[in-house]
């Protein structure tokens, strides 16, 4: 199965995954054998594993239980001092993380067969993208994955530690057991640190795609220039524009133009023969078509000019089958793409509640914690502002790079069309705008959208709609606080006078008017996406 | 245009409708235009454009002087038990005028671009589908009566409602009902040619729907099909879109303030109704069935600004469907075929719908988000009178 | 079994006098008179060794009960893949039963209205009562629309049927593929109902206090009949639904034979997984690597596709207002049985075990039902919106073949089928993700009123003392 002969020429993307593999088998996250990881970088089914996993999800369990139970005596007390709806939150809320967790390992379980799969079918897609001289480059997928890894130690490690010695009492030794609590949220990250670096692999492919062809656009215009004989004049980049751009972009098209001219002493010298993934980076941002157009066109150094002058775009028929083959790959990404969205559709779906039940508990905890009310005891950290924005921002940006991932590869994934769009424009060819105009054709059906179950799109619509919604949840739940609060008070001061309970009265009126204003917030917010 | 489209009853009847929304409009002045039959055009006309304009003034100055309507017991009650609504009620008062006075003086800036749009109606009218019978389009017959009838519906309500609530009869009270009555009719009647414009408009795509299918029948049947005859639809067609682009930029703001006092009268309302029968205890007696028809002709008319445009959008859709079926013939004329999938991407690129101001399509879809929204509201306008209950 | 033995059908005779529908009505889709282009009626049909072979065997129990209840016709079956409209007598039946119904509606109407039925609503709370009165209220409407809406719409069911039985023929004749799956979740869920229906009843014999009277039990009788069919209703609406699925995926696998993922897969020689399952492909003489069948195939899988979306838009025209209104109706129930729950926990000491189990019994009927009607409605959309994805995969090396997948591409891109709630809004998975959001919305508001009531009681207390 393994194919050898490959193996020198592309590299397997699980390689890099190495270290993250090692620490995501420790913790239980994945079933996977280990040896065979390490020797051939396969991903395949073992038993041990799947009983060692199944054992760590049960010590977590009974491990959080414990921990849930030794800190739950302060709760006790809770419940019969404080609002019941504090308590209520707080019960709702204590095995979410829980859930989470065995959700991420369940599935793991259940996927076991499929993940191996899909690496297999990104090893395969990277060796038709060689074919067509397109190297990917891991390298960087391993320093990301390094840097997410040390990003996510320090974020629990601080969050861990922080609380530990400001607000836990460590005094007894069951104040050890703490340690507990930050295990849901590390195997959650782990887990989704995989599914984020594969997503990221698949965007890089979809813009390799996109920079190959915008790389054929290039090469043609300077053939073109070539041929017109202008060879001894360095081309100008406003002769050299396809006529298809607008009068109004074509300001911008010059500005960039003369900043990608200023640039070139760096461009030719860290030298853009070999790394075609490099110019991939400019294509972040929005006009990253014009952009592509610019600064992919490099300067005429005396070494490619020898070469350049062969233009694939003239010969249609070779050229056809290379578009067709990357049109093929294009697809079979978006099919990966997928598929993995269908492997962790149910992890992903209960990250985004988990993020935003926690963000809008945690913030209404530390509004709690400032009124000098008691909190539930696992929700500790919110007694501390910085604790609270450090966990806040853990989980947010692990939401929100999420979705942004998401969002960011289908964009990707539909720049194509342009890309292609400006080969047959350049082009001018009657038999090759006919290939591109069917290949077009058969990438708007091509679609990959990332969705939580078929529930929400990731996409920043949807982080729109979810900030909106958090923030007035929160404003609805710390009004009935208020409410609570000053009903308990007028109970107990209830016999002194009667223009108490009036004002009262009144402080609650207020409150409906600001309810009304802020659930009218929420229902703008809600109405269009819910 | 105003001609009726056939023999049968529906169709006389419906003549009938638009006759008489011409001439009714004519008097009001809020339709500034004379009809040359010689070139068959309509000519904007300065003096008619200015009879409206101080007719209409006229009317609104009316109604401000004479508005006895805050005076009765029913609401004087109600106020007075609730502050809110009567500044909420003031609110709704400015903003209806604002509204009257801001759709009349729209549609006379826009004459001109109104002008242009019906001319060219009518062009198409007369050049082109004056050939086709037009007398099946019963969604179109339909459509225009149950428009007219809301429109007199409307007015009968607003009667009863302004005079079964008001005790005592005075001539100023009959003057400032009348003039009401009358500035609404102008409003409703300018609403009502936006819907009108809306049905013919869906009555052609309608048109060219069935030639496509006739065509479509034709291929099946072995004939043989033009394909200057595809191109000729698609031209229409792209005629059609462009109109009702246009028409939906002249008049959105009219039909938006519409729309949106519509609803508002409906929530404060109910709000109100809520306020006297169950805040103040009242007994439900007649006026509660006076009220309510006010309530249901009101839904019903904004129900109908949205149906009117959910169906041209609709018929529109099926246009592609119909497309569909060309895949069925298998051996097409290359010409067709490159009609065809003209025909294909033009409705790929462009569809038939309503844009608003640049803010929502007009279909079911926003009807029932604009409903349950409607709903929130008065929710939140009842919890806030929750105390007072 | 060659693929040859397809021809093209020439419209009817009558189709032919008449080369244009005479009405359309905008509510229908224009291709419903003139374009169904049947063969003529299947005298001559090829000769099938079962003929008396039942159609829709694959859902008749359900079938069988919605017939009882006057909601379908009792058709008659003319022969195995055409059914007939109903005989006198039975037409006569149905007619007796939905009359049955709706005298019986107007006596429940009349006894809500009436002190009759004081007795069921036995009070904990002023505004609960309330609720349970418009939930009333809404289920008979449900109910009441259902019938109508199945009464006027028979003539478009049968002929639904029709298409559909028609369709199965043709796939037939060229496959010799038997599309029947098994349904067995409508039975599944046809046994939750009553059951849960039967122990909704007993929960609220139980409840009442004192005597019952006959009023009341024929009250209660007929409300669980009322819910009953409305939700049989709803699973049939999602049987229908499946069925068009089974198609829909039919043609989509015929279409994945001829993509390059299995082409190279096998000159590639079994290099790549396989994807999807194609060993189920059901047509065996299609051997994908040889496109010469494609011209012949792809036609047919166009006019299928067709078809389908026709029966799916004929589906959706046939249920469009009993599924809003049964929407409608499931939300607040949905909504006010959360709230009870709510209103159980919190509530100190108080907590009736009978209510509980009334609420959880409500809650799992609807979003059971919700779940499975999102659900097939989404399945069946993203399968019929798969074949042009399934399509735009097939890489042909003629121009001709390429000129055949233009044509179907073009004609749909952009246009995404839906499954609407008359228009209101699309359902599918993000439907339940919405109604659910909406009933949290809801829920808080409600519980501020109940706040405020508490408060507003608690209030007068200080005044007093």
């Amino acid at each position: 199965m393994a194919q050898t002969e490959d193996t020198d020429t592309v590299q397997p993307l699980l390689q890099q995954f190495q270290q993250l593999f090692f620490i995501s088998k420790i913790a239980g996250i994945l079933p996977q054998d280990l040896e065979k990881f390490r020797s051939r970088n396969l991903m395949e089914k073992s038993r041990n594993g799947m009983l060692y996993m199944l054992g760590t999800l049960i010590l977590y369990v009974l491990l959080y239980n414990i921990l849930i139970y030794s800190f739950g005596e302060e709760d006790r007390t809770l419940k019969a001092s404080q609002s019941t709806l504090t308590f209520v939150i707080g019960l709702f809320l204590t095995y979410i993380g829980l859930i989470m967790m065995a959700t991420d390992q369940l599935t793991a379980l259940r996927n076991q067969g499929r993940i191996g799969e899909i690496y297999e079918r990104i090893r395969l897609v990277d060796e038709r993208l060689y074919k067509e001289k397109c190297v990917m480059d891991n390298s960087t997928i391993g320093r990301r994955i390094r840097i997410m890894l040390v990003m996510t130690v320090i974020f629990e490690l601080s969050i861990l530690l922080a609380t530990y010695l400001k607000l836990v009492d460590y005094s007894q030794w069951m104040s050890l057991l703490w340690v507990v609590s930050a295990i849901p949220t590390f195997i959650n990250t782990l887990d989704k640190i995989w599914f984020a670096v594969s997503l990221y692999a698949l965007k890089e492919r979809f813009e390799a795609i996109n920079a190959t062809l915008e790389e054929l656009v290039a090469t043609h215009e300077k053939y073109k220039l070539w041929l017109q004989g202008d060879q001894e004049t360095p081309p100008q980049l406003d002769s050299s524009q396809p006529p298809q751009y607008d009068s109004n972009l074509e300001y911008l098209y010059k500005e960039l133009g003369g900043l990608d001219m200023g640039s070139i002493g760096r461009n030719s010298v860290s030298g853009s023969g070999k790394n075609k993934v490099a110019p991939v980076a400019h294509s972040m941002n929005s006009f990253g078509e014009q952009i592509d157009a610019a600064t992919g066109k490099p300067p005429p150094n005396p070494l490619a000019s020898n070469m350049v002058h062969e233009s694939e775009l003239g010969n249609a028929a070779k050229v056809e089958d290379k578009l067709n083959n990357l049109c093929q790959v294009h697809d079979e990404i978006c099919e990966i793409g997928k598929a993995m969205n269908e492997l962790w559709s149910y992890p992903i779906l209960s990250l985004m509640a988990y993020g935003f039940l926690i963000f809008t508990a945690q913030l209404y905890f530390l509004y709690c914690a400032t009124q000098f009310q008691s909190i539930p005891s696992l929700f500790r950290s919110a007694k501390n502002p910085f604790i609270t924005v450090i966990v806040l921002s853990y989980t947010s940006g692990k939401c929100v790079y999420l979705i942004y991932l998401s969002w960011k590869t289908s964009q990707a994934s539909k720049r194509t069309g342009i890309s292609l769009h400006k080969c047959g424009v350049v082009a001018d060819d009657n038999l090759l705008y006919e290939i591109v105009n069917h290949l077009s054709l058969k990438l708007l059906n091509h679609s990959v959208d990332f969705s939580a179950c078929g529930f929400f799109t990731l996409d920043m619509e949807t982080l729109y709609g979810v900030s909106g919604g958090i923030t007035s949840y929160l404003i609805i739940l710390i009004q009935f606080n208020l409410a609570a609060q000053q009903a308990k008070e007028a109970i107990q001061t209830f016999n002194s006078l009667n223009d108490t309970a009036g004002l009262v009265g009144a402080a609650t009126d207020m409150d409906n008017g600001s309810s009304t204003l802020h659930d009218l917030v929420t229902t703008t917010m809600l109405t269009p996406t819910g | 245009m105003f001609r009726p489209s056939g023999s049968g009853f529906r169709q006389r009847m419906a003549g009938l409708t638009l006759k008489g929304a011409l001439y009714a409009s004519w008097i009001l002045g809020v339709f500034p235009f004379t009809y040359d039959s010689w070139t068959r055009k309509l000519h904007r006309s300065k003096w008619l454009m200015a009879y409206g304009l101080v007719l209409n003034a006229a009317f609104i100055l009316l109604v401000v002087t004479n508005d006895t309507e805050s005076e009765t017991p029913m609401k004087m009650e109600v106020f007075h038990r609730n502050a809110l609504a009567e500044q909420i009620n003031g609110i709704h008062d400015v903003q209806s005028l604002s509204m009257v006075s801001l759709v009349l003086l729209r549609a006379f800036w826009k004459s001109g671009d109104i002008e242009r749009t019906l001319n060219e109606l009518l062009d198409l009218q007369h050049r082109h589908f004056r050939h086709y019978s037009l007398e099946e389009c019963r969604g179109f017959d339909r459509s225009v009566l149950i428009k007219g009838v809301a429109v007199i519906l409307e007015i009968i309500s607003m009667l009863i409602l302004e005079l079964g609530m008001s005790p005592n009869f005075s001539r100023q009270l009959f003057v400032g009902v009348t003039s009401l009555c009358f500035m609404l009719l102008a409003v409703l009647l300018g609403a009502t040619h936006f819907h009108l414009a809306v049905m013919f408009i869906y009555r052609y795509v309608w048109i060219v729907n069935r030639e496509l299918l006739r065509l479509v029948n034709n291929l099946a049947n072995g004939e043989t099909v033009e394909s200057a005859r595809v191109d000729y639809l698609l031209d229409l067609y792209h005629r059609l879109l462009e109109l009702s682009d246009r028409l939906a930029s002249i008049y959105d703001y009219q039909m938006v303030l519409v729309m949106i006092s519509f609803l508002l009268a409906n929530v404060l309302g109910i709000y109100f109704f809520i306020i006297y029968s169950i805040t103040l205890n009242n007994e439900l007696d007649l006026r509660s069935v006076v009220f309510f028809q006010a309530l249901i002709i009101n839904m019903l008319d904004f129900w109908l600004s949205i149906e009117a445009c959910d169906l041209a959008e609709r018929t529109a859709r099926q246009t592609s469907t119909i497309l569909k079926l060309f895949n069925d013939i298998e051996q097409l004329d290359e010409m067709v075929e490159r009609s065809i999938s003209d025909f294909a991407l033009f409705c790929t690129h462009r569809r038939l719908r309503f844009h608003h101001c640049g803010l929502f399509y007009v279909n079911y879809d926003m009807g029932f988000r604009m409903a349950i929204t409607s709903f929130l509201y008065l929710l939140f306008l009842i919890q806030f009178d929750y105390r007072n209950l | 079994m060659s693929p040859n033995t397809w021809v093209i059908e020439m419209p009817t005779q009558k189709a032919r006098a008449h080369p244009f529908p005479r009405r359309i009505s905008p509510y229908r889709t224009p291709s419903r008179d003139a374009f169904t282009r049947d063969p003529p009626a299947m005298g001559p049909s090829p000769p099938l060794k079962n003929h008396d072979h039942p159609v829709f065997e694959d859902i008749r129990t359900i079938m069988s009960v919605l017939k009882a209840s006057g909601l379908m016709p009792i058709y008659e079956q003319v022969s195995s893949y055409e059914v007939g409209p109903p005989t006198k007598t039975n037409e006569f039946y149905s007619f007796f039963v939905r009359g049955v119904v709706h005298a019986l509606t107007i006596f429940n109407i009349y006894s809500l209205f009436t002190p009759n039925s004081a007795q069921l609503f036995y009070s904990y709370r002023e505004t609960d009562n309330v609720n349970q009165w418009i939930e009333l209220l809404l289920c008979i409407l449900t109910y009441t629309l259902t019938v109508f809406v199945c009464a006027r719409n028979t003539k478009n069911m049968l002929r639904i049927m029709n298409e559909i039985l028609e369709l199965d023929e043709e796939v037939r004749r060229q496959f010799g593929a038997n599309l029947n799956q098994d349904f067995g979740f409508s039975v599944k869920f046809l046994v939750g109902i009553a059951a849960s229906q039967a122990y909704i009843i007993v929960l609220k014999i139980y409840a009442v206090q004192g005597v019952i009277t006959s009023t009341s039990y024929i009250l209660l009788a007929f409300y669980a009949i009322q819910n009953g069919l409305t939700a049989t209703y709803i699973v049939f609406a999602s049987a229908l639904l499946r069925i068009v699925y089974i198609r829909f995926h039919f043609i989509n696998q015929l279409l994945n034979g001829y993509t390059y993922g299995p082409q190279q897969k096998r000159k590639g020689g079994g290099r790549r997984r396989q994807r999807d399952n194609i060993n189920s492909y059901p047509n065996p003489n299609s051997n994908p690597a040889i496109m010469e069948h494609f011209p012949e195939d792809s036609l047919f899988i166009y006019r299928m596709h067709n078809k389908l979306l026709r029966i799916y838009k004929g589906i959706n025209d046939c249920c469009n207002l009993i599924l809003v209104s049964f929407l409608g109706y499931s939300f607040y129930t949905v909504t006010t049985n959360c709230y009870n729950l709510f209103v159980q926990i919190t509530a100190k000491g108080m907590v009736s075990p009978n209510i509980l189990q009334w609420c959880l019994a409500w809650l799992c009927l609807h979003v059971s039902l919700l779940a499975l009607l999102s659900r097939s409605c989404g399945l069946t959309t993203r399968e019929a919106n798969a074949t042009s994805q399934i399509l735009a995969r097939v890489y042909a090396k003629c121009r001709e073949y390429k000129n055949m997948i233009d044509k179907f591409l073009t004609k749909s891109i952009k246009q995404e089928v839906q499954f609407t709630a008359y228009g209101f809004f699309a359902i599918d998975n993000s439907t339940l993700f919405k109604i659910f959001s909406a009933v949290t919305t809801y829920l808080v508001i409600l519980i501020q009123f109940k706040q405020l009531e508490d408060s507003k009681v608690e209030d007068p207390v200080p005044e007093q003392t």
